[in-house]
């Protein structure tokens, strides 16, 4: 062997060592990103992981770490928007994108952002159950929150693992979709009931309480404007101070009740949708703790 | 030879030790923090922390993360950072030092009484009485913010006593006259005898006269819609209007009177601070 051989052998060698060098700095840093996480030290967090987003020299599963603890601190720090585009990018090929994936599905629901989860869901099959158990569960809780009961029922269908850590929150799922009550009211109707007698429309709508704080002072009112029509007739200041002010709540009444089915409609689906995220919520921190 | 030098050079970045670690870890972090890179630099403290079992190190690296935090006014995250700090295990200096830091963290994110406590904690703490000038201006600051005015004022004179400055010298006496303080409660029983009356105690004269004469008004109607027959006019209009007026002219006395009072404190505070920070910044 002669002296350019051993040189070169030796140089092959010093790359190779300071090679993995880098590479067991970048794990001995994502060690430590997990204690920061572990200890709330997000400010911390935030800036080592900035370190790392401007190097050009990482791989593809370095980056997907970095992108996974970026979506993991940003939901720590209430930014679920941001939190959901980092989770976003954490590629198919990686072991953290179940997670990204399950964490990404319940911050956009979260943040209501459902424009981003209207595209055809993804699928990524893989050898492994429980990760396609992961996706079906996430892709029917995102289809029932958007109120979509057919695509539900088609994932809802494809369960395919009987005892999992999931089951009990799959069986949550349904008993949900299955409580979701019928509301199939009409504003029309409610302002029209409401023209009659003031205050029906609310208690037609589901509002009982409203309907009666709203049937008092418009009966006052009405009262008042009759009392002084009686005594003082039509041209009266008193008659039309009180006539005006029974008209204005009159009308404001019909318009309440209107607008009451939609307010009602949308405090069901809210609820609805909280139980929904709160499933999820549970289910994620049970698998992902 | 060439060999030799790579293979020493490749040894000794694979076979640093531990302390060896912690020591240039600590100079990388000082480094960034005189470079105005508290972000960084805190991280870098904070890897000692992670890295270090020593109660020491890690008390040092913990003191000058909070200095990092301090440069960037995030006082609750020094605070924090102070707060996580074992001073049990180590020396009297570094104890002081981190106890008047904590003190002085908990003051400037508005933390009185954790302040108060950490002070106290210092005055049981210390051997050497002199060194309770060091941080008696902080003792002052906090006791006039926690209200504590007696305490203070007694403090205050220790402290210009110390800095050879006249307490009696009417330049001075400003310090020594506290605040005179409204009574919410009687401000409340006021506007309730006489609407707007509470007003005017707290020295709103105009929102005052604004609250007679709505309440006025409303009794007005209310008596005239009765007498003329419109019984229900006067009843439900007139009345409920008169009390609306009356209960919630009687609550916004009550709370003028607070504001009015948090605004002298505050004004009586900065009066000291001021004095304070003047006589400080001279040193």
């Amino acid at each position: 062997m002669n002296k350019k051989n051993i040189l070169f052998t030796l140089l092959l060698l010093c790359c190779l060592i300071l090679k993995g060098q880098q590479n067991s700095s970048f794990s001995s840093d994502m060690i430590f990103e997990k204690y920061l996480l572990q200890n709330n030290l997000l400010n911390d967090s935030k800036t080592l992981l900035e370190q790392y987003s401007s190097a050009q020299s990482l791989s593809n599963v370095q980056k997907d770490s970095i992108n996974y603890f970026f979506g993991k601190t940003y939901y720590l720090l209430e930014k679920p928007g941001v939190s959901a585009n980092y989770y976003s990018r954490v590629s198919k090929e990686s072991n953290l994108f179940p997670e990204s994936y399950a964490m990404r599905t319940y911050l956009l629901l979260s943040i209501k952002d459902t424009a981003d989860l209207s595209q055809p869901f993804q699928s990524f099959q893989t050898n492994d159950p429980l990760t396609n158990e992961i996706e079906l569960f996430c892709n029917a809780s995102a289809s029932l929150y958007n109120s979509d009961t057919t695509t539900f029922n088609y994932f809802n269908s494809k369960y395919s693992l009987p005892n999992s850590s999931l089951t009990e929150y799959e069986k949550k799922l349904t008993e949900i979709k299955n409580s979701i009550p019928v509301y199939k009211k009409s504003g029309m109707i409610a302002g029209s009931l409401s023209a009659l007698i003031p205050g029906l429309g609310k208690i037609y709508a589901g509002k009982p309480k409203q309907g009666l704080t709203t049937f008092i002072p418009v009966f006052i009112l009405g009262l008042q404007a009759y009392e002084a029509y009686k005594r003082s007739g039509v041209k009266s200041p008193w008659f039309i101070a009180d006539s005006g002010l029974f008209t204005i709540f009159y009308i404001g009444n019909i318009l309440g009740s209107a607008l009451s089915v939609s307010v009602k409609r949308k405090e069901i689906q809210h609820e609805v949708n909280d139980q929904i995220l709160l499933n999820m919520h549970i289910a994620l921190q049970k698998l992902y703790k | 030879m060439i060999r030799y030098c790579l293979i020493c050079i490749l040894l000794c970045k694979s076979f640093t030790s531990n302390a060896d670690t912690i020591v240039s870890n600590f100079k990388t972090a000082d480094s960034l923090y005189l470079s105005g890179n508290y972000n960084k630099a805190a991280l870098a403290y904070e890897r000692i922390i992670f890295l270090s079992s020593s109660d020491y190190e890690r008390s040092n690296a913990l003191l000058f993360k909070s200095y990092c935090y301090k440069k960037e006014q995030l006082y609750n995250d020094a605070l924090k950072t102070l707060q996580r700090c074992n001073s049990l295990n180590t020396d009297d200096s570094i104890r002081y030092t981190l106890n008047k830091e904590r003190a002085l963290i908990a003051f400037l994110s508005g933390n009185y009484p954790d302040a108060e406590s950490t002070l106290n904690l210092l005055d049981h703490s210390i051997t050497d009485s002199s060194k309770h000038y060091e941080y008696l201006y902080l003792e002052i600051l906090v006791l006039n913010e926690l209200q504590q005015w007696g305490e203070a004022a007694e403090l205050l004179k220790k402290y210009m006593h110390h800095k050879n400055l006249d307490t009696e010298s009417e330049e001075n006496k400003y310090l020594f006259m506290q605040p005179k303080l409204l009574n919410s409660k009687t401000a409340k029983t006021l506007s309730f005898i006489l609407p707007g009356s509470g007003q005017i105690y707290s020295g709103k004269l105009f929102r005052g006269l604004s609250s007679t004469i709505l309440n006025g008004s409303a009794i007005t109607y209310s008596m005239l819609s009765v007498e003329k027959g419109f019984y229900l006019s006067g009843i439900f209009t007139g009345f409920n209007l008169f009390m609306m007026f009356y209960t919630g002219g009687s609550r916004y006395a009550e709370y003028i009177a607070n504001k009015e009072n948090a605004k002298r404190v505050a004004a009586y505070n900065k009066k000291i601070r001021d004095f304070i920070l003047t006589q400080e910044s001279q040193q």
